[in-house]
């Protein structure tokens, strides 16, 4: 459980890169579009924006994993 | 069986078995090689089987359904598809070669280093690589691309440089498993220079590994790139599968010109698919275990 678990976290970069080709493809407006919108208009800010916000998730998703690991695995303890 | 073995006079001819039996004795692997042979031999023949297909082609066959003429139809500039995919393949090999040289020119210094100097030096180097395995990674590319500039050199640059992580981990692991041996400890003693021992006794160590990690980066490099001109940020000047994919995307004709974007998106997918069997076959044949008598 504990692998699955890490592998999850580590796939949610790669989940956001491919949700960025589909939302090309279908013209869904998510945060894919926005990227690669402001990148044909070379929208620095928009850029920054966009980015910051998956690095947060990313990272929030990386904390969310390690508290999992605890909640999964008795032997492991949060200090 | 196994439990027997151990029991039996073991003769001259009991030794383990080779790479190459092992390899070859392994269906996908050997499916994989064939596989990347017939890619390379289309991409080194690719003048012989047609001329680049360039600027507008004939008028009069704009979007033909594939025939014996053109084999995988024509594109709404009249120009042959099926030209245009044995030239990507061209675009899709130089692209993977030169993505896997730079992750290795970065990958195997940083994952060497990480393992032999342990403690701070170690994690400081981990932490940056966890910081680039754990970072969306298309973005990024899509970004750094945009910014370089469209050229072949531009994306293989961008891929290499963020998918370096990878190897480093992959060479990190086996240079600690190395370091727990004897004859790393002999080499210590005996004061040989730190770079000496790294470069001539851990790196073929774990060179093996490192093998396997490349050919399985080969795929994913390929893949990154189709992304990237799939999205009009690679080279205009070449053909590449994503950029076929793109020009039958951009022309309205994705649905109704089947072959332009079947064709190419079947290429990508066996190209990936005979890495991964290729990198499979590999790993077998590495595996002490499968080299048993």
């Amino acid at each position: 459980m504990i692998p699955t678990v890490t592998i999850t976290g580590f796939l949610m970069g790669t989940m956001i890169g491919g949700s960025l080709l589909t939302e090309t493809i279908f013209a869904y407006p998510g945060i894919g579009r926005l990227i690669y919108e402001a990148v044909g208009k070379l929208d620095y800010p928009v850029l920054q924006g966009a980015f910051l916000t998956l690095a947060a998730t990313v990272i929030v998703i990386g904390i969310i994993v390690d508290l999992l690991y605890a909640k999964l695995d008795p032997r492991i303890k949060l200090t | 069986m196994k439990n027997e073995n151990r029991f039996m006079i073991i003769s001259q001819n009991d030794k383990p078995k080779g790479f190459f039996y092992v390899f070859f004795h392994h269906k996908l692997g050997v499916c994989g090689l064939c596989g990347i042979l017939l890619f390379i031999l289309m991409a080194i023949f690719a003048p012989m089987l047609g001329d680049m297909p360039q600027g507008y082609g004939d008028f009069s066959s704009v979007q033909l359904a594939p025939s014996a003429e053109h084999f995988f139809g024509t594109d709404a500039m009249g120009l042959d598809v099926f030209l245009q995919v044995v030239w990507g393949a061209r675009t899709s090999i130089r692209m993977g070669l030169m993505v896997v040289l730079y992750s290795i020119l970065i990958g195997v210094p940083v994952g060497l280093i990480a393992g032999f100097f342990g403690k701070k030096t170690g994690e400081f180097l981990m932490g940056v690589t966890d910081l680039f395995l754990t970072l969306p990674m298309l973005p990024l590319m899509i970004m750094m691309a945009a910014i370089l500039g469209p050229s072949i050199e531009n994306v293989a640059l961008v891929v290499g440089v963020l998918s370096w992580p990878r190897i480093a981990r992959v060479t990190r692991a086996a240079t600690l498993e190395a370091m727990g041996m004897q004859y790393i400890e002999a080499a210590k003693c005996l004061g040989i220079p730190t770079g000496v021992i790294l470069g001539k006794h851990v790196f073929p160590y774990a060179s093996s590994f490192i093998l396997v990690e490349t050919t399985m980066l080969m795929a994913t490099a390929i893949l990154a790139e189709s992304g990237i001109s799939f999205l009009g940020l690679g080279d205009p000047t070449v053909w590449s599968w994503g950029k076929i994919l793109q020009g039958a995307q951009q022309n309205g004709i994705f649905f109704q010109a089947w072959w332009c974007s079947l064709f190419p998106s079947i290429f990508i997918l066996l190209f990936v698919v005979s890495f991964n069997f290729f990198s499979l076959g590999i790993r077998e044949g590495l595996n002490p275990r499968s080299r048993e008598i």
